[in-house]
Parts: structure tokens; C-alpha cells; sequence
């Protein structure tokens, strides 16, 4: 629920609660100021007619005496007086009726009277007023909100404003916020909050950037230097079989220390988010790409790959999901064994690659831990960092990564699905 | 053919002139931005290599001066960053080739070779050694008029020898340049030497003088008998 509905609601909650209530108070009360006006009406034409027997004597040879004006009677004369005065409200077949129990004294006599008013026209007016009441209730709460919202809308402005600005903040841009002018101190001070953060995080942005830089350029400098020299050595004619083989050995731990260089920056680059641009991409491509570069190390293991491809697309980095590809399909090369198969099956949603293989020699929760390595008899010169960022590609563009060992075959499942946001 | 080495890490700009000075180039060196333009201000080379984190100043930038001058140089850029952004920056930029540190100074030679070929395609596109003759447009290798029948490996391969002539090429280099720097640790050096036997087959069928010597398991040198 966004804060403007949330307001609003509560607004609107009180203002209906308070109409449900005064409905019925405004009613009652009503109603019960005609009654009482009634009443006194009753009383009134008692004390009338009273004064017209009086005048008119002859009438009370006529009893029982019904009518003088269709709702006052006049009953027999009774010996002992009936009580107190008393209204009543009677509801009749057809209408109802506010009546006065009491009697009249004359010539020593006691007639009982029931003086009557119709409530017909009572009920109508109350309905009436009731129902205009409502209506301009309603009308006032309707205007009320609307101003209110109206109102919310104009004053948040610059909240949402801000708030839309630093959504769309892009680490290695920086510096492109633009907030809209305000009087408001709090939002100038969200403003300003969100100008210190986002240039702070931009500046460790820039530093981690060119430090990664710095850091390949002092590592793979000298490991160029090492190769040159190495290559030097191996033209020397007097380079003996034993020192040939110590100068093999070097130029692959260069080679090693190259690659796990290289591993360990492309993590902190990916970390960094040094990697923004997404894009659709279609892995089918991809991966037949990476198989070709793949191929003579295909051949000399003689696997058996077996591929199926749908027109899938993946939402993503271009060069990470290279990447992420490649080294998912270079760990199945590595680990299937010598004449072992390779399946490869790219799905609309998913990507599936099988390599079959002895189970994992430690707990699977490790398997895309850094520096986790396992047991490659022709290829052992992997660093553990291959699965390591995989994993970190797929965190960092939320695609879900799973492992599972099936029928003697190791299984990744790379779902993509739920795509990033661009 | 005179070669700029624009270079501030002394060990590897050293052993990359001595690399190339034993053959037909003539290497002259810059050791840092301010050296580097007035060079490229003064002469004409057939091929510059250019570090990009240059004492004084970007090469990137030496690079835009230089291409703003309408120079038409070769130029390969030999830099420590690795990513396919700098890649590709640098080579809208104008430079011709991009290798990333460390490289082996034997794929070095063949790119040197190959954008100098570019630059003279007329003169560029075939190439010899001993009674070979290959046809680089063509992909194909002859002996007195018989081409020589070999798979693309074999081809590739053949060729990175026959750039680094009289030099040994080491197994490591061989690998990074048939497979690129990312899947060279895949290769088994066996399977190089495997390619290596079915190369030196094909060549003693067919009777040439040329033969693949191997160093000490640690490389191979294409020679004369």
C-alpha cells in the first residue's frame, strides 16, 4: 500500500465511521423532537376540547360519543378517574398514530379521552431530513478526500520525485540526480541525504574500479616479463634437458598465476558491478560459440555431446553470461571422463548441462565456493574459481544456479527466468 | 622493418627488441608518454606496440594524437587490462590488434607479422620457408606446386612456427595461441605433440628439407635439414 492510499484510508475510515454512527443519533433525535412536538399538540387539543364541551353540552347525551373531528373520542363516564395522563405511540394497519390517554371532569362526571395524531407526515419529514443530512455528509467527506488527495499529491511531489531518482541511479554514471526544488525541510534533507550516499558510493565505485585496474597492471606486467625472459631462456642452445623441463614447469605456474589473476578480478569486477549493460540474448548462440572454441579439447577427450536448443532468450550482460556459459560448460569438459558424455540442453526458461562423473568428493553445499577443487586426472590446472563465478554472475543478475547428481551424472540447471531489471 | 616499442617495464621491453631483432626487424624504444609522441611525431614505423599505462599519460591518448595525425602505422596495443571494454576501446580507436599481458613473445611475432602483412597486403599474402609456400588468403600450403594436404590445427600451426622461424616456441605458447589464454590450461601438451607428429609426417612424405625439432620437451623450432 503506498503512503497517499494509506493516509487517505485512514481519513476515509473515521469519516464513514463517524456517518454509520450519526445516522441512526440523527434520527432518533429527530424524530424524537417531532414526537415531543406532538405531544404538545395532544395537550393542547385536550385542554380545546375541554372548553368546547363546555360550550356544548348537548353533545354528551350522544354517547358513546365517537368522533368530534375523526381522531378525538369521548368514552362513558367512568367512577373512579383512570390514572395519569399518558401518550402512546400506536403503530396501526395503515398508519401510525400518536395517541393521549386521559379524561375529562364535567358535572361531576369522569369521561375517559383518547385524543389521537396521525405520525404520517411526522415519519415522511424525518425521512427527509434524514436523507438530506446524508447526502450532505456524503458530499462534504467525498470533497474533503478529494482535496486531500489533491493536496497529498502536489506536497509528496518532490518525495516521489526523489525517490524515483535514486531508483534509477546508476553506479557507474554518478552524478546524474536531479531533485525538483521544495520548501519542505524534510524532503531537502532526504535530497541531500540522497545526494551524500549516492556520491559516496560512486566515489568507492570509481576507487574499487581504478584499484582493480592498478592491481592487473602490477600483476600481469611482471608475469609478462617472467614469459619474455622464459622465452629468452629456451633459445639458449646450452639449456640441458634438466633445466628445459624446470623452464616448462615455470611458464606453467605463470600461466597459473595469470589465470587466477585474472579469476580473482573479474570477481571483484562483478562485485564492483562493473558490469551494467543488459541486453536480450539468445544462449543458443552462445553456447554453440563457446562449443567451437571448445572443440579440440572435445576431440582430444572424445566426448560424446549430445545438444538440443530452443530459440530461448536470456536477459543479461553480454560478456558475463560469456562467461557464466563458458565456464559451466568448460567444468562438464574438465570432470566428464575420457569418452564421456556431455548434454547440453538449452530450454526456454532454462539451461541444463550434464557431464557424467564420479559424485563429488566433498559436500555439495561447497561446490561453488571459491577455491573448491575438484579431482581432474587430464585437466588439473584449474583454479576452483570457474563455479565460484558462476555463482556470483548468477546472484548478481538473479538468475537461480542448482546442482544435483543424477544417475551418474552431475547436473547444472541455470534458470533464468526471473530476468533483471534493465 | 622498424618497430616502436613503447614499453616502461624495462625487463619486458628488453626482451621483446631482443626477440625481434634476430630477425629481419629494427626495434627502437619509448619509455614513456612524453618520449613516445615526439617518436611518433619524428618517424614513421611499420609497427608500434603500445602500453596503455604509460608513465605521463595515458597510451589510449597517444593514441587518439596519433590517429588524429592520420598516421597509418601498424599498431598493436600491449596492455595488462584484460576486459573486452578496453578491447574494444581500443580498437575504435584505430589500433589494429589488442594482446593482453602476459603474452608470449612468439604470439607476439605472429601478430607483428600479420598486421604488417595488412599493412602491405599486396606484397603480404604469400609467405615461405625451405620449398613451402603458403597462400595466406588461401589458407593452403604448397611443396613445388602440391598442396599440401593439412587440417586447420595443422595449418595454424605450421604457420606460428614458420613466423617464429630459427626460434624455439614453446609448448605453453603454442597452446594459448591455438586455443586463446582462457582455455589453454584444457590442452594436455600430448595433444600438441600429437599434432606436431602427424605435421612432421605429412612434411617427410612429401620429402622437404623442412623438419619441426623438438627442445627438450619444452618446445619446437621449425628448421632446414
Amino acid at each position: 500500500m503506498n503512503l497517499l492510499k494509506r493516509i487517505i484510508r485512514s481519513h476515509l475510515l473515521y469519516a464513514s465511521s463517524a456517518l454509520i454512527f450519526s445516522i441512526p443519533v440523527f434520527y432518533f433525535v429527530t424524530r424524537a423532537l417531532c414526537i415531543q412536538d406532538v405531544d404538545e399538540a395532544l395537550e393542547k387539543r385536550k385542554k380545546e376540547l375541554a372548553v368546547q364541551l363546555e360550550s356544548n353540552r348537548g353533545i354528551i347525551t350522544r354517547l358513546p360519543w365517537q368522533d368530534i373531528n375523526d381522531n378525538n373520542f369521548i368514552y362513558s363516564p367512568v367512577i373512579q378517574p383512570p390514572g395519569e395522563d399518558y401518550f402512546e405511540t400506536i403503530n396501526g394497519k395503515d398508519e401510525p398514530f400518536r395517541a393521549l390517554h386521559s379524561y375529562l371532569q364535567m358535572d361531576g362526571r369522569i369521561y375517559p379521552v383518547v385524543l389521537r395524531i396521525s405520525l404520517i407526515g411526522i415519519e415522511d419529514l424525518v425521512q427527509g431530513i434524514v436523507i438530506t443530512e446524508i447526502l450532505l455528509l456524503l458530499l462534504i467527506l467525498g470533497g474533503l478526500l478529494w482535496i486531500n488527495r489533491q493536496q497529498s499529491l502536489r506536497i509528496w511531489k518532490p518525495f516521489y520525485q526523489a525517490l524515483e531518482q535514486l531508483r534509477k541511479f546508476k553506479l557507474d554514471r554518478g552524478k546524474d540526480l536531479d531533485f525538483m526544488d521544495t520548501d519542505i525541510t524534510e524532503f531537502r534533507d532526504l535530497q541531500k541525504a540522497g545526494m551524500i550516499l549516492t556520491e559516496r558510493a560512486y566515489q568507492t565505485y570509481l576507487q574499487q574500479k581504478e584499484f582493480i585496474e592498478n592491481a592487473a597492471h602490477e600483476m600481469q606486467t611482471p608475469l609478462a616479463s617472467m614469459r619474455a625472459i622464459l622465452e629468452m631462456m629456451i633459445q639458449h642452445e646450452s639449456l640441458g634437458p634438466g633445466l628445459s623441463r624446470q623452464v616448462q614447469e615455470l611458464q606453467d605456474v605463470i600461466s597459473r598465476v595469470s589465470r587466477l589473476n585474472k579469476g580473482l578480478l573479474l570477481l571483484a569486477k562483478i562485485d564492483n558491478n562493473q558490469f551494467n549493460e543488459i541486453i536480450p540474448l539468445y544462449p543458443a548462440g552462445i553456447i554453440q560459440k563457446i562449443r567451437a572454441r571448445l572443440q579440440m579439447q572435445l576431440d582430444a577427450k572424445k566426448i560424446i555431446l549430445s545438444e538440443h536448443y530452443e530459440d530461448a532468450v536470456l536477459q543479461g550482460n553480454p560478456v558475463l553470461s560469456d562467461i557464466l556459459l563458458s565456464n559451466l560448460l568448460t567444468n562438464a569438459i574438465q570432470y566428464a571422463p575420457e569418452g564421456g558424455r556431455v548434454i547440453i540442453n538449452v530450454s526456454t526458461g532454462y539451461i541444463e548441462i550434464k557431464n557424467a562423473g564420479e559424485p563429488l568428493p566433498f559436500p555439495e553445499e561447497r561446490l561453488f565456493q571459491r577455491f573448491q577443487k575438484g579431482y581432474s586426472v587430464s585437466f588439473p590446472g584449474g583454479n576452483g574459481l570457474g563455479l565460484a563465478i558462476v555463482w556470483q554472475i548468477c546472484e548478481t543478475f538473479h538468475y537461480r544456479i542448482s546442482y544435483q547428481y543424477k544417475s551418474s551424472f552431475h547436473q547444472f540447471t541455470l534458470d533464468f527466468s526471473s530476468p533483471p531489471e534493465s | 622493418m622498424k618497430i616502436l616499442v613503447i614499453e616502461d617495464e624495462k625487463t619486458l621491453r628488453e626482451n621483446i627488441t631482443r626477440y625481434l631483432q634476430g630477425e629481419q626487424y629494427h626495434c627502437e624504444i619509448a619509455v614513456d608518454y612524453g618520449s613516445a609522441l615526439e617518436k611518433l611525431d619524428l618517424f614513421d614505423y611499420d609497427c608500434i606496440l603500445l602500453d596503455i599505462s604509460l608513465p605521463g599519460g595515458s597510451g589510449l591518448e597517444l593514441l587518439k594524437i596519433f590517429r588524429k595525425n592520420k598516421k597509418q602505422d601498424g599498431l598493436i596495443i600491449i596492455s595488462a587490462r584484460d576486459s573486452i571494454d578496453d578491447k574494444i576501446k581500443g580498437l575504435n580507436l584505430g589500433a589494429d590488434d589488442y594482446l593482453a599481458k602476459p603474452f608470449h613473445l612468439a604470439e607476439l611475432e605472429a601478430r607483428i607479422a600479420s598486421v604488417i602483412r595488412r599493412k602491405y597486403s599486396a606484397v603480404g599474402n604469400k609467405m615461405s620457408f625451405g620449398d613451402l609456400s603458403v597462400d595466406l588468403q588461401a589458407k593452403t600450403v604448397e611443396i613445388d606446386t602440391e598442396i599440401l594436404d593439412l587440417t586447420p590445427t595443422e595449418y595454424d600451426l605450421l604457420l606460428f612456427l614458420m613466423v617464429n622461424k630459427n626460434r624455439v616456441v614453446s609448448k605453453n605458447a603454442i597452446a594459448v595461441h591455438l586455443l586463446g589464454d582462457d582455455a589453454e590450461w584444457l590442452m594436455q601438451y600430448d595433444i600438441i605433440y600429437a599434432h606436431i607428429k602427424n605435421l612432421r609426417k605429412k612434411l617427410s612424405e612429401t620429402g622437404s628439407p623442412v623438419y619441426i625439432r623438438s627442445r627438450y620437451g619444452v618446445g619446437y623450432k621449425i628448421e632446414l635439414r
